[in-house]
C-alpha cells in the first residue's frame, strides 16, 4: 500500500470529523429563531376585583412562554432585558406598562377605571360570551412615547394579560330527602382579557377568553362516582387551557395590526 | 509516488486543518448549565407537610435525571453555593427595579445557562366508582393519585433574560378494586399512598419537563 492511500484515508477522516463534530456555540444551545417578530409579555396582572395570588401570575407567564415558544411564530424576549433610554432618560418600565395596559383596557369600551390608586377597573356593562374581538388604537398622547419605546427596545409586539376575574364555586347540595342524592365538588372559572399592542402603529388587538373546570362527586343511592381534585391543580388546568388558546389566537392576528 | 506530490498533499492537509481549527476549538468548549435552585409556587394542597419533602425530591431528581451526561452541555449543581441562594430573589421577581439589585450575581458566575425549577403543584386526586346492587352484591373501584407539576425556567447569562420555560406533569397512583357477590369477596390492590408514590410522581414530572427541554435543543 502506497503513502498516498494513507493520506486519502486521513483526508477522508478529517472530512468525516468535520461533519461529525458539529460546532456547538454557547449562545446557540437552544433552537431560537431571531428572525421571527420579537414579542414580550409585558404585564400579567389583575385589573379587577377578584385577584389570584401572585404565584399564579408568574405561572401564567411561564405557561404562555412555553406555548408561544412552541408555536414558533414569535421570538420571545424577557421584559427584564429591556432597558430603553428614550431621549437620554431611563423609562420606568413598570409604570409605563401599567399605563399602556390600563389604556388598552379602557379604550376597549366595556370598562372604566373607578379608582386609579387601587387599579380596580369595573365593568360598565355585563360581559358577553367572550366574543368581543376589537381592533383599536392606543390613546394619542401615549402614542409618540410608545413609538420611541418600540424603536429603542427592538420589540415588534407587546402582550398584556388581565386576569380580571376568578370564581371558585364550592358545590355541596343535598337534592331531597326522597332521592337522597348528594353532590360535592369545586368549580373554577377564570376570565382573562389579553391585548396585543404593535408599538409601531399603535394598534391594539383585544380579546377575552373564559373557561372553567369542575371536579365533583355525585352520590346517588346505588352509584357513587366522581373525583376530588385540589383547587391548585384545577386553577393550573384552566390557566394552561387559556394559555394554549391565547397562543393560538394571537398567531393569526399579527398581520392585522400593521 | 514522488516527493513533490507528497509535499503538495501534505500542504493540502495542513491547509484543511488550519480551516478546521476554529471549529475544533469551539467543539471542545461545551456550554455550561447550572441548577440555580428549586422554588415553590404552591399555594394550597391537600397533603400535609409535603412541601419540604417535595423540594428535596425534585432537587434530587434533577441532579440525577436526564440532564446529566448529555453530550451538548455540562450540567452543574449550584445549590451548595451561598450566593446562589440569593438568586432566588431574582427569579421570584415582582418588579423590574427589584431585579437590578441582584444582577451582579450573574457576573460573578461564569455559567452560560441558569436553570431554575418551580414546584407548582403537589396534590392528591381521589377518584371512585361504587355500584351497589342491593341484597346481591357490590362493585368498588377506587384510586388515589399523587400529581406533581413543575416548571423549568432557563436564563441566559450575558444580559440576564429568561429564554424559555418548560412545564412537566407527573403522577403515580394506587388502585383498589373490590367485588362482592353474596358472601364471596375479591379484593385486589392497596389504597394507601406512600412516599414512594410521591417520589415516582416527582421523577415522572422532572423527566417530562427535561424531555421537552432536551427536545428544544439543537443536535
Amino acid at each position: 500500500m502506497g503513502t498516498s492511500s494513507y493520506i486519502y484515508k486521513f483526508l477522508g477522516l478529517l472530512i468525516a470529523l468535520f461533519f461529525y463534530v458539529q460546532p456547538v456555540f454557547a449562545e446557540g444551545l437552544f433552537k431560537v429563531n431571531d428572525a421571527l417578530p420579537h414579542l414580550a409579555i409585558c404585564e400579567v396582572k389583575c385589573y379587577g376585583e377578584k385577584a389570584l395570588r401572585q404565584e399564579f401570575f408568574f405561572q401564567f407567564e411561564d405557561l404562555l412562554t412555553e406555548q408561544l415558544q412552541a408555536s414558533k411564530k414569535f421570538r420571545l424576549l424577557d421584559k427584564q432585558s429591556i432597558l430603553p433610554n428614550i431621549n437620554g432618560t431611563e423609562l420606568k418600565l413598570d409604570e409605563f406598562f401599567s399605563l399602556l395596559h390600563k389604556d388598552a383596557i379602557v379604550h376597549d369600551g366595556d370598562f372604566k377605571i373607578t379608582d386609579v390608586n387601587t387599579d380596580v377597573i369595573r365593568h360598565m356593562r355585563n360581559h358577553n360570551n367572550g366574543e368581543k374581538i376589537k381592533k383599536y388604537r392606543i390613546c394619542p398622547h401615549i402614542l409618540p412615547k410608545l413609538k420611541e419605546f418600540g424603536k429603542a427596545s427592538d420589540l415588534e409586539y407587546l402582550l398584556f394579560i388581565n386576569l380580571k376575574n376568578t370564581d371558585i364555586d364550592i358545590k355541596g347540595q343535598y337534592q331531597s330527602s326522597y332521592s337522597r342524592q348528594y353532590l360535592k365538588g369545586t368549580k373554577v372559572k377564570i376570565d382573562v382579557d389579553y391585548f396585543l399592542v404593535n408599538p409601531e402603529t399603535g394598534y391594539v388587538y383585544g380579546n377575552s377568553v373564559i373557561s372553567d373546570k369542575t371536579a365533583q362527586v355525585i352520590d346517588a343511592i346505588l352509584i357513587k362516582t366522581g373525583k376530588v381534585i385540589s383547587p391548585q391543580k384545577l386553577i393550573l388546568m384552566v390557566l394552561e387551557n387559556q394559555a394554549k388558546h391565547i397562543a393560538q389566537d394571537i398567531d393569526g392576528k399579527i398581520g392585522s395590526l400593521k | 509516488m514522488n516527493a513533490k506530490s507528497f509535499i503538495k498533499k501534505l500542504i493540502g492537509v495542513l491547509l484543511l486543518q488550519f480551516l478546521l481549527l476554529p471549529y475544533t476549538a469551539f467543539a471542545e468548549k461545551r456550554p455550561t448549565m447550572v441548577l440555580a435552585g428549586v422554588g415553590s409556587r404552591l399555594v394550597v394542597t391537600n397533603i400535609r407537610n409535603v412541601e419540604q419533602k417535595a423540594y428535596d425530591l425534585v432537587n434530587e431528581a434533577l441532579l440525577d435525571g436526564p440532564l446529566v451526561g448529555d453530550y451538548r452541555f455540562d450540567f452543574y449543581d449550584g445549590s451548595n453555593d451561598v450566593r446562589m441562594n440569593l438568586v432566588d430573589g431574582v427569579f421570584n421577581r415582582t418588579s423590574t427595579e427589584a431585579v437590578n439589585k441582584y444582577l451582579h450575581i450573574f457576573d460573578k458566575h461564569k455559567y452560560d445557562y441558569y436553570l431554575y425549577c418551580y414546584i407548582t403543584n403537589v396534590s392528591r386526586k381521589d377518584s371512585q366508582l361504587d355500584i351497589l346492587y342491593p341484597k346481591k352484591g357490590e362493585l368498588h373501584g377506587k384510586a388515589k393519585t399523587i400529581e406533581v407539576d413543575i416548571t423549568l425556567q432557563v436564563y441566559t447569562n450575558p444580559n440576564y433574560r429568561k429564554l424559555l420555560a418548560f412545564t412537566g406533569k407527573g403522577n403515580s397512583s394506587n388502585k383498589v378494586s373490590k367485588v362482592r357477590y353474596g358472601d364471596n369477596t375479591i379484593e385486589i390492590g392497596d389504597l394507601a399512598v406512600s412516599e414512594t408514590n410521591l417520589a415516582d410522581a416527582v421523577v415522572d414530572a422532572v423527566d417530562n419537563a427535561c424531555e421537552k427541554m432536551l427536545k428544544s435543543m439543537r443536535d
